[in-house]
């Protein structure tokens, strides 16, 4: 593999400087930061770029710019059109499948979950909704007192979906035809005191729950078992997933857990519905190489 | 994918590009986390090259290092992989048609397209009646699964010009999935006659994974090229006999129409 060739200039502080030898800096290459920069100039807002643009764009001379350009069209990432511009290619369809294909819910958000499960030592559930049930996708044992209540394993059966905070939270973002069909075929158990046993109190809770970051169980389920669950996103903003923490009542009041917890379980949601593709309207644009907005989506 | 493209004139193209790129193909379902010797292995580079590029993708935030020191995708590749699919018309035409069919069904709609002699799942919406958890397992947006098994690539190749359908059913290989999977050529072309025949719905039963049943139609574009299919996939237990037909089928039928009038 031969060294790599140097880009001539880059951007510092506004001022164009001779880059830095890449001898100097043996642990970094610029061609191919300038070469994803370029690709990344191609969006469905801005998807036909000429050499000069490209160059203005990225701060770079146009010989480089070049270079990089004929190296994408040759790799298929970049195809040329009329006048010398370019848009992007079926290989870089492959590129965005693979990165799309390796990247797994369950893999997604297993990082995250281990972590809020060290830092509180609740079982922390990943789940999703599969009609009447909730089928636990992935789970992480508390060591809490009280966390053996029900079983949370994967291997275990679905959960009711009308009395956890995971079922109602997934039911509470369905749209509404399909959530008419899994209410329709419900059989609502009373399973404690505090179970909703009404279809009509149920769709009443459920349009309190829908579209929020958090949903509660209080004892729904069974007797002094409290749940929350927060919603997992994708790029569409659908909701595919859910994950959930429980508590023993006699640990903790509900709304102490909600206060403490909430917000953690919240922001572990969040990470994962960022790495599902997920934005919210306010940062529909992140800051990308160089500060060259990423590709909108 | 890391030799010179040129190798008569390697300073023509950054070979730097060229790796730094197929390192990032390198993660696969199968595979989401790399170690250095993993990625070199795979690139047939040195390690120390490899080590090089894996830490410009690191600074750069498209991989991510964790505990163990291995390398896994970041939510930036994921990012650069939407906006990719973006750029595809088609995607953008289908988007709402396929969520429509989704919440009208229940079901999981997705939108494939040909890709080699692979059907590649571009879009996709996630249903959530019972059973379909179990359907939808290893299948996600960016999954390519064999033409010849499933309902999206049988519909596709069913309308493609019949010189290009021979030249590509030429080229497969009709590998078995499970006890039902098509594997015989001929048997292959008297099924694209049925579906043909059956105004271009295509049925899958049970040929791609046990226990689930498909359904799908081509988008056609304003040149008459079926250049996608939307695909209803569902739980066989749940769609008995002629009732994936006769319940999906118009509905399946509807969305492709919908989606190749937003292409004029």
């Amino acid at each position: 593999m031969p060294r790599t060739r140097l880009a001539t200039h880059r951007l510092v502080g506004g001022e164009m400087v001779p880059s830095i030898p890449t001898l100097e800096e043996p642990r970094y290459s610029q061609s191919l930061e300038r070469g994803l920069a370029i690709l990344e100039c191609f969006t469905p807002e801005q998807p036909v770029w000429g050499i000069a643009e490209l160059a203005d764009q990225l701060g770079m001379s146009r010989s480089t710019t070049h270079r990089y350009v004929i190296t994408l069209v040759e790799l298929g990432h970049l195809k040329q059109g009329k006048k010398r511009r370019y848009s992007l290619a079926m290989n870089v369809i492959d590129l965005g499948l693979s990165a799309m294909a390796s990247t797994k819910l369950r893999d997604h958000a297993q990082p995250f979950l281990a972590d809020l499960h060290r830092r509180s030592g609740y079982t922390v559930v990943l789940a999703v909704l599969d009609g009447p049930g909730v089928q636990i996708v992935d789970s992480l044992r508390g060591r809490r007192r009280g966390q053996g209540l029900i079983d949370l394993s994967p291997a275990s059966a679905p959960l009711p979906v009308y009395c956890t905070a995971l079922g109602k939270l997934l039911l509470a973002n369905l749209p509404e035809s399909e959530q008419r069909r899994v209410i329709a075929e419900l059989t609502l158990t009373r399973r404690t005191p505090q179970t909703i046993t009404s279809k009509t109190a149920l769709r009443a809770d459920l349009q309190g729950i829908r579209g929020e970051s958090l949903a509660a169980a209080d004892e729904e389920l069974a007797p002094g078992m409290y749940s929350i669950a927060a919603p997992i996103r994708t790029e569409s903003r659908d909701v595919v997933a859910a994950i959930g923490m429980d508590a023993h009542a006699s640990m903790i009041a509900l709304a102490d857990f909600i206060g403490a917890l909430g917000p953690h379980l919240v922001a572990t949601a969040d990470r994962v519905s960022a790495r599902m593709g997920y934005r919210r309207d306010d940062e529909r644009h992140s800051p990308g190489v160089n500060g060259v907005g990423l590709a909108g989506l | 994918m890391s030799k010179p493209l040129d190798p008569e004139n390697p300073g023509r193209f950054s070979s730097s590009l060229v790796a730094g790129l197929a390192m990032l193909t390198c993660f696969t379902p199968e595979h989401p986390v790399l170690g250095i010797a993993d990625m070199a292995d795979a690139l047939d580079l040195g390690r120390s090259t490899t080590h090089r590029y894996a830490t410009t993708l690191v600074t750069l935030g498209y991989l991510e290092q964790g505990p163990s020191r291995k390398y896994r995708l970041s939510s930036r590749v994921s990012d650069m992989g939407l906006a990719m699919l973006d750029s595809m018309p088609v995607r953008q035409a289908a988007h709402e048609p396929l969520r429509e069919l989704r919440a009208r069904t229940g079901r999981t709609a997705s939108l494939g397209v040909l890709w080699g002699t692979e059907v590649a799942y571009i879009d996709r919406w996630h249903g959530s009646l019972q059973g379909q958890h179990a359907v939808d397992e290893g299948i996600g947006l960016g999954t390519r699964v064999p033409v010849h098994c499933a309902a999206a690539g049988k519909a596709l190749l069913a309308r493609l010009p019949a010189a290009e359908q021979q030249a590509l059913i030429t080229e497969l290989r009709l590998t078995r999935r499970t006890a039902k999977t098509i594997t015989a050529k001929t048997a292959l072309r008297v099924e694209f006659e049925r579906i043909v025949a059956e105004d271009g719905v295509a049925i899958e039963d049970e040929e791609l994974s046990a226990g689930r049943r498909a359904i799908a139609a081509a988008v056609m574009d304003p040149e008459g090229r079926p250049i996608a299919a939307v695909e209803l996939a569902v739980p066989g237990e749940a769609y008995t006999g002629e009732a994936l037909l006769g319940e999906l089928g118009p509905k399946v039928i509807v969305t492709a129409l919908d989606i190749g009038l937003a292409l004029q």
